[in-house]
Parts: structure tokens; sequence; C-alpha cells
């Protein structure tokens, strides 16, 4: 018999999952898409269980230098607290559209696992920790390790998201730049999150993730590693190394949206516009 | 099947129904609300937005066991109060109306704007309703009347 | 900046030779007098224009007007809402008709007045040879845009827009700038931003994510202006104006674009792939 679940408590969730089949729902607003069929007739689901109503779920909880925000917590509702780090907020300011940052969570945008998830470049750049929950057990695991490809998360079938961790990092620069078909309401063609920490004019922490240019985000911490230490005026002269290594790190595509040649100069211009701008 | 009861427009109800059906059907074809109106489907144009506990959404993404317990206000219930006649009082008047298929939800992306903002500036009117797609317009029209419900309905937001 | 026009009316000999419309009004007894004419209101407010127009002529009040949504059993063939017609030539009828109740007026008495479409004398069409004269009247329109290009992502600002308009004469103002507002916005997205394009014979922007029409914010400032030309021939000298408000917006654009970016440009919508395209070709 097909059964879809609305549980209010963490412990009831966890054990549906535990012996059940079922698709996780929480703001469906990637899923409702995904799974349509026409006016009056239900979306294509088996089994799915609605983790909205779990209140246990939606918080934001500063622990020591650590943000975490659990997983049915809204777009809106991070937008509106004050411990929410500006980069995360300047990106879901241009995220999707107001209607839909009321119910959307990063949770979703994790499990959804889209190459152009907007969120994902800034989780990447946080070194973000996802807390994946079972009946049994609870897992830890670095945000690069949870996405593996389009669509494709290391998520065990019993598990939930249960919250995302950020560890906190005071940045002197941070910027989220995206390029979607028009301002608002757009899939992301390119995204960049870049943030760096600049001391005397000494880069003491620099990083930049890149989406919608590979399967995955793309982060390369040792092509950071060349900046560290370095001065604001060795830039230009380390600038074309860098952008040779992150244009042989991305491997953009053509589709609907845009191409390859577009995705790859765009992503490069940005870069650079950050690093000469520092 | 599942017992979904919440509140609509003010009254209690209760719907024996599957638990992934859209909202927008269930508002349509069960309770024969057909003010919010299927633009798209796929959550792109507001057409189908309501107020889910004071806050739009589209209803055309969200299923009815999301509402379990909670308050949904329909274009039908916002039309029936002291905000939603000085919203199309001002829609009327700014020319913010010609083929009436975004009305409704921008109506209710107003009132949701409004409720967070109560004097917002032509920018913050312009996000605010940047979920909301319209082709007659171009929007000037009807930017100005949420400007004007705003001014003229000093206290009610 | 983009110097444009539209035809009003049918073109040719369609309005003599295959609509030949036919408007009626009807007073009752209580002298509410019933506007019988096939067009259709979509949102583009003749409900409102065509009432005004009846009302002001006869002098009263426009809630003694009455315009109901056309029903084929009742009204006359006064032809389709289309082609920028609607208020120049059915208004035309209605206006004459209007004016000819006015002067055979009977208080609380039944009137019925009918009018029937004549061309004009002096529109010289030749339906063998295409030669002539295609419209009886045109509508014509200007449009300034003003874009900023990001050199870095290519993307298309356009910031504000100047705009004049000539139709003859707007029955209802409001009703013209909601016209130039909407039209203008779909100009403009037909220039810069709505990419539809095939591969292998199907259609790759197919839903309403992926075609791209511009938003709120997308929305440059406008600055519209209304010009008045009366046409002799139309109610109170209105020409068409339904169409006439898209024509403009794509070329303006794409030559404001032409101008930042200082390439010929040869195809729309102007994409921000087309621009790093030919900024990076040489």
């Amino acid at each position: 018999m097909v059964e879809h679940f609305l549980p209010t408590t963490l412990t009831e969730t966890l054990d549906i999952l535990d012996t059940n089949k079922v698709e996780i729902i929480a703001g469906g607003t990637d899923l409702m898409v995904q799974r349509r069929t026409w006016a009056n007739t239900l979306p294509k689901f088996d089994q799915t269980i609605n983790i909205i109503h779990v209140k246990e779920l939606n918080f934001i909880r500063q622990e020591g230098s650590k943000l975490h925000i659990g997983a049915t917590t809204s777009y809106t509702t991070l937008l509106q607290h004050p411990d929410v780090p500006q980069l995360l907020k300047d990106c879901i300011s241009v995220l999707a559209s107001p209607a839909l940052r009321n119910i959307a969570t990063i949770a979703g945008n994790i499990g959804n696992a889209s190459p152009a998830g907007d969120t994902l470049p800034i989780l990447y750049l946080y070194d973000a920790i996802i807390e994946l929950s079972s009946k049994h057990r609870v897992r830890y695991v670095p945000i690069q390790d949870v996405i593996v490809g389009p669509r494709k998360t290391t998520i065990e079938y019993n598990e939930l998201i249960t919250s995302i961790i950020l560890p906190l990092h005071d940045f002197s620069t941070v910027r989220f730049d995206k390029v979607g078909g028009r301002k608002a309401d757009a899939i992301s063609k390119i995204s960049m999150a870049a943030a760096a920490r600049i001391e005397d004019g000494v880069i003491e922490d620099i990083r930049f993730a890149f989406g919608a240019v590979g399967p995955i985000i793309v982060r390369d911490t040792g092509i950071e590693e060349e900046l560290l230490g370095r001065t604001i005026e060795d830039i230009p002269d380390v600038l074309p190394t860098i952008l040779s290594s992150i244009a042989s790190r991305i491997t953009p595509i053509d589709d609907q949206r845009s191409n390859k040649n577009y995705r790859s100069n765009v992503a490069l211009n940005l870069l650079q516009d950050f690093l000469l701008t520092l | 099947m599942s017992n979904i009861t919440f509140t609509l427009n003010h009254n209690v109800v209760t719907i024996d129904i599957d638990p992934t059906k859209r909202l927008l059907d269930v508002l349509r074809n069960d309770f024969h609300l057909t003010g919010s109106k299927e633009g798209c489907g796929e959550g792109e144009c507001g057409a189908c937005a309501i107020l889910l506990n004071g806050k739009a959404i589209n209803s055309c993404l969200l299923p009815v066991g999301s509402v379990q317990g909670q308050d949904v206000v329909t274009i039908e219930g916002l039309s029936q109060s002291r905000q939603g006649q000085a919203l199309s009082d001002a829609y009327r008047d700014e020319g913010a109306v010609q083929c009436g298929i975004c009305t409704p939800g921008m109506l209710i992306a107003s009132h949701a704007l409004l409720l967070e903002n109560p004097h917002p500036t032509d920018d913050e009117i312009r996000i605010g309703l940047s979920g909301n797609l319209c082709r007659c317009t171009g929007y000037n029209m009807i930017v100005k009347a949420v400007k004007k419900a705003s001014e003229d309905g000093e206290g009610l937001w | 900046m983009s110097l444009s026009l539209h035809g009003c009316g049918f073109t040719g000999s369609g309005e003599a030779d295959h609509i030949k419309a036919l408007i009626k009004l009807h007073k009752n007894e209580q002298d509410e007098v019933t506007i019988l004419i096939a067009a259709v209101d979509m949102g583009q407010g003749v409900k409102t224009t065509m009432r005004k127009l009846v009302s002001t002529i006869l002098e009263i009040p426009i809630e003694q007007v009455i315009y109901h949504h056309p029903d084929t059993n009742l009204v006359p063939d006064s032809g389709p809402t289309v082609a920028s017609r609607t208020m120049m030539i059915v208004g035309g009828l209605v206006a004459r008709a209007a004016r000819r109740l006015k002067e055979e007026w009977q208080p609380n008495t039944e009137q019925l007045i009918a009018e029937r479409y004549q061309q004009p004398e002096f529109i010289k069409w030749d339906q063998a040879t295409f030669q002539g004269d295609a419209y009886p009247a045109y509508s014509w329109a200007i449009n300034i845009v003003e874009v900023e290009v990001d050199k870095r992502t290519y993307e298309v600002t356009v910031k504000e827009t100047w705009n004049i308009y000539d139709v003859g004469k707007a029955i209802d103002e409001q009703v013209i700038l909601g016209q130039a507002d909407g039209g203008q916005l779909q100009g403009l997205g037909y220039g810069y931003l709505e990419k539809m394009t095939r591969k292998d014979g199907r259609i790759q922007h197919k839903n309403v994510t992926d075609y791209i029409i511009a938003t709120t914010v997308d929305t440059p400032i406008m600055h519209n202006y209304l010009m008045d030309n009366p046409y002799p021939l139309g109610p109170y000298g209105a020409k068409g104006a339904g169409e006439l408000t898209l024509v403009g917006g794509a070329s303006a654009v794409a030559m404001a674009i032409e101008q930042a970016i200082g390439k010929p440009i040869k195809n729309i919508p102007v994409s921000p792939e087309y621009i790093m395209e030919l900024m990076t070709n040489e």
C-alpha cells in the first residue's frame, strides 16, 4: 500500500526512514517540479515523507565559532537572521524568487545536488560539514564528500540531512556573483562565491568556488594556496597562473541556458575582477 | 489518503486527500476556489501564489500535506479584507490590471510585501514582486498601485 | 533609437471585401444603450474605451452604456479583435451610430441603429497586383533606449527609455500608456532576452523556466509620451494602438547595445553569449 508520511518529530522521521522506501520532501520546490504531471493529477511519487512539520529541524544556532542551520530552515528565515554570514545572505537574495525563498531550504539544494545549485559554492567555500542522521547513527561529512555528481549524493537510503554546519570565518571581503538569464527568478548559468582576509596588504586567507561550470562545484584549495602569504601587489604577476589553473579545472557544458565558451570566459573574468579589486 | 486539517480563509477545514496533491489543485478542484491560477506549474510565474502563515508561497509546488495545521489565505480571502480592498482599489485606479491572469498572484505578493514592509521604496516593491510574471502591463502601473496602496492605506499594514 | 510604424485595420481589401463589419446600438425603454459588437476585451480595455466613446457622444452617464462580453447569438459580426482595428474601424462605426442615435433620440422608446463599414473613397487598393494603400492609416512610434553592458559577464541592463507614440487620439490615456509599458517590455525582451532555439527539430526553450521574459527588476525606467495626430475617419481621430507598442523595442535595444560594444549586430536576441562572441572575435 502506498503511504505518505507526515511526521512531527525527528525520532518518528528516522524510524520511518529506516523501514520504508520514501522520498524526502521539505520545501518541495525542486521535487514538485521534477515529478509534476498535469492539472488535477497527482505528481509522480511512490512513497514520500514530508518533514516540513518537524519543528526540531527548523533552527539557526551559533555554537562557538560554528553556525548550525537546521534542515527545514527556509531561505527567508536565513536572510532575516543576524548570525548568518553576509556572503550567504548575498547569495540567497538573488536566488529564485520571494515565494520560493519562503519555503525552499539549503538541505534541499544539497539533496538535489544540481551543478547549478546556488548555495553550494558558499558551502564549499566555508568547508561546510553536513550532519546526516539515521535511526542508528549520526555522521558528519564534509560537503565535498556528500555531493559526488549531478543529482548524486552519498546520503544513504535511511539518512536525512538534519543540519548544515558552517565554520565561521572573518573575511574582509566577500563576493557572490550570479549570472542568470535575467535579474531575478533565474537558474544560474555560472556562479562564483569568493572571500578573502587581507591584513596589512597580505593575503591571510583566500577562497573561491564556482557553480554551473562542471558536474560538481569547483573549488581547488591548491590554487588558493598559491596566493596565501602574498601581497596585493603580487596579484597581477601571479594572476595568469591562477586563471589558467582554474581554466583547466572547469568543464562547463552547452545547454539551453548557455554554452561552454561563455561559461569558461565569464568564470575567469569574474575571478580576475575579484582578485584585481582586492 | 490522509486527513489534512487547516485554516482556509479563516475557516477550519478538513479534507481526506493524498498529501502529495498540489495545494493549487486542492484549492481549485476540491474547494472550488479558482482565483489562484496555474500559469506555469513550475513555480516560476507566481500566478498560483497564496499566503501560508502570512508568507507568499507558490501553491503549484506545495504538497497539501505541508498545510496540515497551518493558516492558508487565498486571493478569495484577501479580497474580503480591508487590505485586499485597498490593494484592489489602487490597482484599479492605476491601470494595473489588463488581462488579469497575473493579478491574483500579484495581489497576494503585494500584500505579503506590505505585511513585511508597510512603506516600501519602488525598488523594494519590484523585488517583492520579482517572482510574479506579467506579460501585459510591463509592471510599471502595478508598482505604482502598490505604492499608492501603501500610502493611502496608512495603518492597514 | 528606432522609428517604427504599424498599419491600422486589416491589410488591403480585408475590411471592405472580407469583414464588412456590422455594428448595432440598442437603446431600451429605460434609455440604456447596449453596444452590440463582436470585439473581445482580453485586458486591453475595450469595454472601457468603447463605453466612454458612446457615453461622450450621447452625453449620458457611462453607467447607462452597456457592453457585455460578446455572444455570437446576440451580436452582429464586426470582425475579429485583431489588426489594431477595434477602435479605429469598429469604434468608428460605433461613433457614427452614436451620433445618429443622438440626432434621432426618442426618450423612453426602444431604438436600434445599425452601421456597416464603407471603404472611404480615397483608399485605393488593387487586390490583383497588391498595390496601392495597404492601410487607411498608420500609427507611429519613436523609442530611445539606454543600456549598460557588463564587461565581465556581457550582461545587458536596460536602464531607461524615452518613447513617443502617435495613435491619432487616445480615447483613454491610461489604457494606451498601459499598452506602451507592456508592449515595450515585450519588444525589448524580443531584442535582448527571449531566446528560443531549435535542436534536431525540437524547441529547446519550451517552458516558463527556460523561455526568459522580463521580471519587475529587469524593467527600465520608461518615459512615455502620447502625441495627438487625429485621423479624420477615426472616432475623435483615433487610429490603431494594439500592435504598435511592440514594434520598436527590439531594434532600439539592439542598436543601443551595438553602440555600447562598438560591434555590428546581426541577430536578436542580443544575448550575453552573442555579445561575448562579437567582442572576443576579431
